[in-house]
């Protein structure tokens, strides 16, 4: 059963501009052999300026995979994925790197902070890889972190972190460089459910007064319920984009 | 059994690891191995070394006079001009002996005249060389003679006018044209005395022209000096000899005067072959005894002229208490050496324990016992063990040939002469050295491998490095203190009580050293308990490194002498190093902030991502504290020994100018005539300044003086004990040899004296501060020899002085006579004249060339200084008065090791041996050399062996590398997520690759820094120790020291650059899946 969003929900969005725009992309691994893997089916669909949307589906239904074709980790088999009007298949590695590092922000189940870098170190890492100086990157680090609620916790190590602060110091990181899209992988997979929940609010603080677009990538209906709203992804294929309209 | 065949299996199931780990535990093991065999070898290869010139020779007899012979005639007490000597030949009268039936296994006579050879049609003159006459029947012990075809020749085959010629003399004397068929003018000086016995020696000159037959390589066995001389038959030169001496005994005959003779058959040498019997050492020291007590029954006074030597056995005997030091020395550098491969292996283990930390909290969480997995760990760890230093032992031997190559090569060997020595005991030492090594290096991290944090290490969290050493602290504090205080009270002398006293003596100084190091490290670790760590490292640290430079900067110059000194050299290295290491790592924070920071500012205006790359780099390096530390330590261990031994040898080679000036009173030059005294009416000092007085020269003779200087002297340390006879070589000096200020002003260098010039009788002069001003000293003493006078002898009476260099005893390596004492010269009456030691020479050019001779090492005998009033009296100087043999040269060359002043001598040398110069003055043969190549030559075998030292040491970059490639290694292996989450971030596969290698180029840099202030403090301290007070000017190899700088940069580039391209190459979705 398909159901239609309700467009006026969320304010923010612009629905005249999609910051992402996937098309017949395709993801296969050991290509012609006998093991090949067709991760990704002609994924079609878009995510436009301001939305929070969910990715769901099963384990092993392509979710990381898609996710990682966005992100351009890795590259697609075929297909067309733009991110802000630049089209991701066309780049090359470098070019790739590029765009992670201006226009990306990545939030991974495991945090994947440096364990050997302070909250504020790891935050302002992004910022340093764009050039800027180190007064620069603290200035702007310092207010993302006071943001986010962890003024007081700029010269800790992530060892000395709970799982939440340790999240909301991976989406400081994520957001410190105003990226086009954040994309979240399982973002709140490693924590219980208050700070499921206080992470989820920061997302949604964040989609509201940012305006910043989400894609995240989730196994729980209770954050998929939270979203503007859930693409659906099963044995690689989108069999729910969220936007079709019920007859 | 289940758990070893386990072990076994698991030994294989992880390669890569277990191959590193065998890799470490085969490098300490090779490199104990090679540090024994290149010890063994080098003893082996010295010996072989300087045994190379004697042959099959095992001992030999001959005069005590060097340029007399075994003085047949003296034995005839009847008839001093019969040509037989009663009761036989000397050879008859040795063969006859019960000393020789039973210990002598073969015997050859030499006949050695030294000689001037001229090429007649070109005028080519050579001189020095040496006419040997061979006894055609000699045993083929000593060698045999071929020429260059190979074929056997026979020196019974010449004619009296035929001659074999060696093939280095033929090069030298022959350039393009075939030699066999020429002739060669070879002219010998020969020495007599007068009658009765000592009254005056007479030179008698014989000149011949002979025939080349056939040109001869080597004389095989019984090599004499390779191949730059003449041989004739031994018969033939004996009659010559015999003929020449019989006239000049004629022509004096005729003048009323008497000259004593030589017989029919005079030697200068015989060589000896002990029976198979007789072991080198104690046996052919017996037999030594045995032969010259037979002699001396045989012909009484014997034994003052002539001398049986136990030429091997002093050989072996001089090269063990050689090699003995420098074993030790080797021995000590290659612990050290040891040390950084340790640093190596504990690494690498704890790389592969480290690597299977989740495997380890898995076993852990389903319930495996902390013990199952500490035996499971060691067990593997045995096997690991065994395969390590089987393969070390081959590594080992492969690597002490390397060793011995390089031996080699420093010492200019052929390197198939050096044995490379691996005894059963090295392997067998060296593999449980290895084995114990591999499991105490297992055993610490298998320990912490089984008290992991399941939870953590389950969850792929990195654990925190420990903070502190816990209760260890207080235990060993508490152990160290009392060890340091009972030790320091058992102490005798002590430092506490004695003061400076106790410093005088390194054997006590390094008895001290570890005492105080207990004194000083233990109160630190309690501080470091009861206070705070981080301080109580600090105090460690701090209180080392202020220890080792108070060792360095004030204890050394105290001390005075003493046995050994090894270990306390290897204790200041150790402190400094262990001082650096500590407080480096306890402020590896502030370094790495300031290291990021400085970086950062030189790439402000960089619009790369370069100064994220720096901030990883710098923190990741900061965060892992043991392994950083680990890494920079093995660098600044392996920096420290190269850049010590560097800046010591360099110092020595290129540090030595003022010590060489002083040495050679200001000469740049020594011209000598070695066979031919140049009679004094040639001016030849005065026809040296004017041929080469040429201002558009780039070397000018400002000055050029002529010396006499005796062949030999016999010369009583005790006038009473005619076993005190020694000889030496006499120089006469005149009042204005040097210091004719008026005339010369420039030539005010007199030569450098040793002795404690305060405490001479003389006039001294102070400057402004009072202190005596040592040039003007050594002025003083100089001068109250050039003007006679006299000093009181040890009973009070005046006597005429002398100066002397060291009187040295090699057989107990003993300086016999100081300054005050006396020593007995022979006066041409028959007297012995007593002189008092004025001062004590450091060595001059005149006294360390051993002129024209190949009869002995320069150096080796002493020389007296002798004013000429003394000079007319003394018998030494009798029958060549008036000439001079001996002629320093100053020019306006600043620079001693310039190759300008080498060509140049070319020059002098083709004008002073050409055609045109002997025509006129007659044939002289004139040989020149550079003073700072006298002073090069004295300290060629130190010099070889600093190179061979360097060498050694600078394998410990292989350490180095091998340890910057485990680090590495580990380093990517580890970070294999992290490197997938930063390439998500924005970082380039570049810059993944410049975090990995800028961590470790930091780290190389960070031991270069120590390695240098520790290399330089180190080599500062052992160049005044061993500079003989400051004589040697303490140099920084810049150039050496910015090549390690290179090597050091390039191997963490190297080491890095692998792995890191290889990482940064993952997919970065693959990485960020990698869970370790």
């Amino acid at each position: 059963m398909t159901e239609q969003i309700n467009y006026t929900t969320n304010p923010n969005v612009d629905w005249t501009t999609p910051m992402l725009d996937l098309h017949g992309v395709n993801k296969k691994y050991l290509e012609g052999t006998d093991a090949e893997v067709h991760a990704v089916r002609n994924a079609d669909f878009k995510v436009y300026k301001g939305e929070m949307v969910a990715l769901m589906g099963p384990s092993g239904s392509g979710k990381t995979t898609l996710l990682n074709l966005i992100g351009g980790l890795t590259p697609a088999t075929s297909g067309s994925i733009q991110i802000n009007d630049i089209e991701v298949t066309d780049l090359n590695e470098e070019e790739r790197t590029k765009l992670r590092r201006n226009s990306i922000g990545y939030i991974f189940q495991h945090f994947n902070l440096l364990e050997f870098l302070t909250a504020e170190q790891n935050v302002m890492l992004p910022l340093l890889t764009q050039g800027y100086s180190d007064a620069q990157a603290k200035r702007r680090t310092t207010m993302m972190l006071r943001e986010l609620g962890l003024g007081g916790r700029l010269e800790h190590f992530p060892s000395e972190l709970s799982g939440g602060q340790e999240q909301r110091v991976a989406i400081g990181r994520s957001l410190i460089t105003n990226p086009a899209i954040i994309l979240g992988d399982e973002p709140t997979g490693d924590l219980d459910r208050s700070a499921e929940e206080g992470v989820l609010n920061m997302f949604r603080r964040i989609n509201k007064e940012k305006k910043q677009t989400l894609l995240l990538v989730t196994h729980s209906e209770w954050i998929g319920s939270k979203c503007d709203r859930i693409i659906r992804i099963e044995n690689g294929e989108i069999v729910q984009t969220g936007l079709e309209v019920t007859s | 059994m289940i758990a070893l065949k386990t072990a076994f299996r698991n030994v294989f199931r992880r390669p890569s690891q277990n191959i590193a780990v065998i890799l470490g535990v085969a490098l300490g093991v090779s490199l104990f191995v090679g540090v024994q065999v290149g010890s063994d070898s080098l003893g082996a290869g010295l010996l072989e070394l300087s045994i190379h010139s004697i042959g099959e020779r095992d001992a030999s007899i001959s005069p005590v006079f060097t340029d007399f012979f075994i003085n047949e005639q003296i034995l005839q007490e009847e008839d001093p001009f019969s040509p037989v000597p009663t009761g036989g030949t000397f050879l008859e009268n040795l063969t006859e002996t019960d000393a020789y039936k039973n210990n002598v296994a073969a015997i050859t006579a030499r006949l050695h005249l030294r000689s001037s050879v001229i090429q007649p049609e070109t005028g080519a003159i050579e001189v020095g060389k040496r006419w040997t006459g061979i006894d055609p029947d000699q045993h083929p012990a000593f060698g045999i003679l071929t020429n260059l075809e190979g074929q056997t020749l026979n020196v019974a085959d010449l004619e009296p006018h035929q001659i074999y010629v060696g093939e280095e003399l033929i090069e030298d004397l022959f350039t393009d044209q075939d030699p066999i068929g020429k002739n060669l003018t070879v002219q010998s000086s020969i020495t007599t005395l007068g009658q009765p016995p000592f009254v005056e020696s007479v030179s008698v000159r014989i000149s011949q022209n002979l025939t080349i037959v056939d040109i001869f390589q080597d004389e095989g066995l019984g090599r004499e000096s390779f191949s730059d001389y003449l041989v004739s038959p031994l018969s033939t030169l004996q009659e010559l000899v015999y003929q020449g001496i019989e006239q000049a005994k004629v022509a004096a005959f005729l003048q009323g005067q008497f000259l004593l003779g030589f017989g029919s058959q005079p030697l200068t040498d015989v060589y000896i072959v002990w029976k198979d019997g007789i072991e080198i050492g104690e046996g052919s020291e017996t037999a030594t005894l045995r032969l010259q007590i037979a002699l001396d029954q045989i012909f009484g006074d014997f034994a003052a002229l002539h001398r049986v030597s136990d030429t091997r056995g002093n050989i072996v005997r001089q090269i063990d208490a050689a090699t003995e030091g420098l074993s030790l020395l080797l021995n000590g550098f290659g612990a050290i050496i040891i040390l950084a491969g340790v640093l190596v292996i504990i690494n690498i283990q704890s790389m592969a324990l480290a690597a299977r930390e989740r495997e380890t909290g898995i076993l852990r969480a389903v319930g495996a016992k902390r013990s199952q997995i500490i035996r499971a760990n060691l067990l593997e760890s045995v096997f690991l063990g065994v395969f390590g230093s089987l393969a070390g032992l081959a590594g080992g031997v492969a690597y002490g040939r390397l060793l011995v190559w390089f031996l080699g090569i420093a010492f200019e060997f052929e390197t198939g002469d050096i044995p490379v020595v691996v005894t059963d005991e090295t392997l067998i030492i060296s593999f449980f050295a290895g084995f114990i090594l591999s499991q105490v290096t297992g055993l610490i991290p298998a320990i912490n491998a089984s008290r992991i944090n399941i939870a953590r290490v389950l969850r792929g969290i990195d654990a925190p490095e420990p903070e502190d050493f816990g209760r260890k602290s207080l235990y060993f504090g508490f152990i160290f203190t009392l060890i340091g205080i009972l030790g320091i009270f058992t102490l005798d002398p002590n430092p506490l009580i004695d003061g400076n006293d106790a410093f005088t003596n390194i054997d006590d100084v390094q008895a001290a050293y570890p005492f105080f190091i207990f004194t000083i490290v233990g109160p630190a670790l309690l501080v470091a308990y009861f206070r705070n760590f981080r301080l109580g490292l600090t105090v460690v640290g701090l209180f080392l490194l202020g220890f080792a430079y108070f060792n360095v900067f004030y204890v050394l110059d105290k001390i005075e002498g003493g046995s050994g000194g090894l270990s306390y050299i290897i204790y200041l290295v150790a402190s400094l190093l262990v001082g650096t290491v500590i407080l480096t790592a306890v402020n590896l924070d502030a370094i790495a902030s300031a290291g990021q920071r400085i970086t950062a500012w030189f790439a402000r205006s960089s619009t790369t991502p370069v100064r994220g790359t720096t901030m990883v780099a710098f923190k990741k390096m900061r965060s892992k504290v043991t392994r950083s530390t680990l890494t920079f330590a093995l660098f600044a261990t392996i920096l420290t020994l190269n850049i010590w031994i560097g800046t010591f040898s360099y110092s020595f080679r290129f540090g030595v100018d003022s010590q060489v000036v002083a040495l050679t009173g200001g000469s740049d030059l020594v011209i000598y005539s070695p066979d031919n005294p140049l009679p004094a009416s040639i001016g030849f000092s005065q026809e040296l300044v004017d041929e080469f007085d040429d201002t558009a020269r780039e070397v000018q003779i400002t000055d050029a003086r002529g010396f006499m200087r005796s062949p030999s002297s016999l010369y009583y340390l005790e006038a009473d004990d005619p076993n005190s006879n020694r000889t030496a070589n006499s120089v006469a000096i005149g009042p204005d040899s040097f210091w004719d200020s008026t005339a010369q002003e420039n030539w005010i260098f007199p030569f450098d004296l040793f002795d404690n010039k305060t405490e001479t009788p003389f006039e001294t002069y102070e400057d402004q501060d009072g202190d005596p001003e040592a040039t003007f000293e050594d002025e003083v003493v100089w001068k109250a020899l050039a003007n006679n006078e006299t000093m009181a002898n040890t009973q009070g009476e005046q006597k005429p002085i002398l100066i002397t260099t060291f009187i040295f005893d090699f057989s107990t390596f003993t300086i016999e006579k100081w300054q005050g004492e006396s020593v007995y010269l022979n006066l041409t009456d028959g007297t012995l004249q007593e002189f008092v030691i004025g001062s004590i020479s450091n060595g001059a050019p005149l006294s360390d060339l051993s002129l024209g001779s190949n009869f002995g090492p320069p150096g080796f005998s002493s020389t007296f200084y002798v004013n000429e009033h003394w000079k007319d009296k003394l018998l030494a100087f009798s029958g060549i008065s008036d000439n001079e043999n001996v002629f320093l040269a100053r020019t306006n060359i600043e620079d001693q090791t310039s190759s300008v002043l080498e060509d140049f001598l070319i020059d002098v040398e083709g004008w002073a041996n050409a055609g045109s110069f002997q025509n006129q003055f007659g044939s002289y043969g004139i040989i020149g050399v550079t003073t700072y190549s006298i002073y090069e030559g004295q300290l060629e075998g130190q010099f070889r062996f600093f190179q061979f030292l360097q060498a050694f040491v600078s394998l410990g970059f292989v350490v180095g590398i091998l340890g910057l490639v485990v680090v590495a290694f580990r380093s990517v292996a580890e970070r294999k997520r992290e490197i997938g989450m930063l390439r998500a971030l924005g970082f380039r596969r570049r810059d993944v690759v410049v975090s990995v290698v800028l961590e470790l180029i930091v780290m190389g840099m960070i031991g270069l820094v120590i390695g240098f202030v520790n290399g330089t403090v180190m080599g500062y301290a052992l160049t005044s120790v061993n500079g003989g007070g400051g004589e040697v000017e303490f140099l920084i190899p810049w150039g050496l020291i910015g090549l390690y700088a290179a090597i050091t940069f390039m191997s963490a580039i190297l080491s890095a650059i692998f792995p890191a391209v290889r990482a940064s190459q993952i997919p970065p979705s693959d990485a960020l899946r990698y869970t370790g």
